[in-house]
């Protein structure tokens, strides 16, 4: 198991995914705190929330919290594509091949791609939140935001990362889930923008499902519920999903005509 | 087990067939007695036993149109056991063919198929294809493009699994299952990481030691390039680098599929004593192929594959022996080349003529026989030359009967249709 993860963690370490995938992080989690403080800082505070946000708003224990929720949609995209091009280079490659050789129990070879990109879901978490607190501290010092007490907000900023690294996992492993059911990353990645889409329309339409489907269920749980959906209900439903998902992929991977 | 008897099987038709009761009780309520409770009961389980019938022929190895065909409202599991059973092959009812591995050849073997049968997600079916694959020999595995070889390559190693039949690989001198390295399609490498690493990737997987890689970079001659990325590589070096992870932990046999496709002669030539050196070794060699000078050259037992069957199995001489072997004899001129073929047809040999020669039917040992018949029959033959059939004629020879007697089976078939009365 430690050798499948390893395995699969080099393979995320090379330069094509893992570059791109911080870069995108980096500078989404930056531009998002930088939209929030100069949106506030407009006349009237920000349109985009109700209330609007005003800069005084940003000064609030709380304000870590919403930073690090903050750039939750555009980095869940990033790490789900991640995990589809993770996925559907071993196919296209022919490496699967070889792969399914060397090692027959397949279920080891998706543990180790599961616990690799859960591994990496939970480090973009991690980069994702501290790029979005150190943008927090710089933003503030240029539009002037007394940032004295942030400090006592910092163990709401711990649990909002943690909820952030819950909901890129679930993303990760709903990304794989796809690139293993439909090997091609255009496909699967055409599939999730899609559903995306689908998904907004139906939350649209029935508001009591919202939180419940899987993106909106997995950016509840990343933004700690700051996007106005329950909770509770949304942590159950991305556990119970992610698990789904993770079953799925076990009934893809072990049917053993998967490379024909 | 097979597929039509296993518990997802019947729970597939068990789903498949409340499917269809609940929609006939739906239908039936809905046009007879209107009772509410069948209509807001029936109607959620009906789309459970639709939904689960989808997801079960989604995961279940069925051809891909049953898994579509399952997808149809009301029907669908039905119509997707129906298409599922069409397309089963029955290799049991077929009687055993000549081509079947014999006893002596199973305890030389390394591999036995027996009467394996695969059908593809893309509903290709292969099979039955018996065959033994000898221990410690380069085994040509030759046929026309669509033959079956890959599959027959996948199916050694695991990679589908059979619809029918078995197919092992026996035990090494050690007792241990022999181990398999396999290069197939392409080399299987990711262009972005160097040629260490992609090695690395597999021999981690298979919890192997990272010194493998290194061992198998030497091996191939690449441990000067090993740290460079794989996408600057020309193909023949990546080829290479595939022949090393087909090699990480020496394994007892090497499956090699089209290994000299896009390759210039200088690469042909090396990979050739390549393998020579790695049979030198003991290891048993699987080539797919369907260059017929590569295995002349290089394979000592042959498995020639047609239309998803295996059409021939033995040595490259037993193939060529398919096919009788001829001697080219010419003689001075018109009149003295009719004498000789005249001597050469009483003596009971067949001929054809062809222009100043005759080309006799006869093993190549008879070419001192047909001088002595020339020379009583008072003429003087200025060339013999004894002619061995190619494996390439030989393999055209063996595909075109069998091409023609499936066409004679075909017109056969028709003609007993016509027979049958009105």
């Amino acid at each position: 198991m430690i050798g499948a993860f390893s395995s699969a963690w080099t393979m995320l370490k090379r330069p094509t995914i893992v570059w791109p995938l911080l870069a995108a992080i980096v500078v989404f989690s930056a531009i998002s705190i930088v939209f929030t403080f100069s949106t506030a800082a407009a006349p009237g505070g920000s349109r985009f929330t109700d209330p609007p946000t005003l800069l005084a708003d940003l000064a609030d224990p709380d304000a870590l919290v919403q930073f690090v929720g903050r750039p939750v949609m555009v980095t869940g995209l990033v790490v789900l594509a991640a995990s589809i091009l993770h996925i559907t280079g071993q196919y296209s490659s022919g490496l699967v091949r070889m792969q399914f050789v060397v090692q027959p129990r397949r279920s080891t070879w998706l543990l180790g791609n599961w616990a690799a990109l859960a591994t990496a879901a939970i480090a973009c978490a991690l980069i994702g939140a501290l790029t979005a607190v150190a943008s927090g501290y710089v933003c503030a010092a240029i539009w002037g935001v007394d940032t004295g007490e942030w400090l006592s907000g910092l163990g709401g900023a711990a649990g909002a990362t943690a909820n952030l690294a819950l909901g890129m996992v679930a993303f990760a492993l709903a990304g794989a889930t796809l690139a293993l059911w439909l090997r091609s990353s255009i496909a699967a990645l055409t599939v999730a923008l899609v559903y995306a889409l689908f998904e907004n329309m139906i939350n649209a339409a029935a508001p009591f499902g919202q939180g419940l489907m899987p993106a909106s269920a997995f950016s509840t749980v990343a933004t700690s519920g700051l996007n106005g959906n329950l909770y509770f209900p949304s942590l159950i439903a991305t556990i119970v999903l992610t698990f789904a998902f993770t079953a799925g992929a076990f009934g893809l991977v072990v049917n053993r005509n998967v490379t024909d | 087990m097979k597929l039509n008897r296993s518990p997802a099987m019947i729970v597939l038709r068990v789903l498949s067939a409340l499917e269809l009761i609940s929609l006939a009780v739906i239908l039936t309520n809905r046009f007879t007695v209107h009772l509410p409770v069948v209509t807001s009961t029936g109607g959620p389980l009906h789309g459970l036993f639709y939904v689960s019938t989808i997801l079960l022929a989604l995961f279940l190895p069925l051809p891909r149109a049953s898994k579509w065909l399952a997808a149809v409202p009301g029907v669908g599991g039905v119509l997707a056991l129906w298409r599922a059973h069409r397309h089963t092959p029955a290799p049991a009812d077929e009687p055993p063919s000549a081509l079947d591995v014999t006893d002596d050849q199973r305890r030389q073997a390394i591999v036995i198929a027996d009467r394996v049968t695969a059908t593809l997600s893309s509903d290709t079916r292969i099979g039955p294809l018996s065959f033994a694959v000898p221990r410690g020999t380069i085994t040509g595995l030759v046929g026309p493009n669509g033959a079956g070889k890959t599959t027959a390559l996948r199916l050694m190693c695991a990679l589908v699994a059979p619809s029918s039949g078995s197919i092992l690989t026996a035990d090494d001198p050690s007792g241990a299952a022999a181990r398999m390295g396999v290069l197939i399609d392409s080399p299987g490498l990711l262009p972005s990481l160097t040629a260490r690493d992609n090695l690395l990737v597999l021999a981690r997987l298979a919890g192997w030691q990272p010194a493998v890689a290194d061992q198998a970079l030497e091996r191939v001659e690449m441990t000067p390039v090993a740290h460079r990325t794989v996408g600057t590589f020309s193909l023949g070096m990546k080829q290479r680098i595939g022949l090393a992870a087909a090699l990480l932990a020496d394994p007892d046999i090497v499956i090699l599929d089209e290994p000299t496709n896009g390759l210039d002669p200088r690469g042909k030539a090396d990979l050739r004593v390549f393998l020579r050196e790695l049979s030198a070794e003991g290891k048993t060699i699987i080539l797919a192929t369907h260059a017929l000078d590569e295995v002349e050259e290089l394979c000592d037992h042959l498995i020639a594959m047609d239309r998803g069957r295996v059409i021939f199995q033995g040595t490259p001489a037993q193939m060529r022996r398919m096919i009788p072997e001829t001697i080219l004899c010419r003689a001075a001129g018109p009149s003295e080349r009719d004498a000789a073929a005249a001597a050469f047809v009483n003596a009971g040999y067949a001929v054809a003529l062809d222009r100043d020669a005759i080309r006799v039917t006869a093993d190549t040992g008879h070419g001192a026989v047909l001088n002595r018949l020339a020379q009583k029959a008072g003429t003087t033959l200025t060339e013999i030359t004894a002619e061995r059939p190619t494996l390439e004629q030989a393999f055209l020879h063996l595909t075109s009967t069998r091409a023609t007697s499936d066409a004679h089976d075909r017109a056969g078939n028709e003609e007993e249709d016509l027979e049958v009365p009105a």
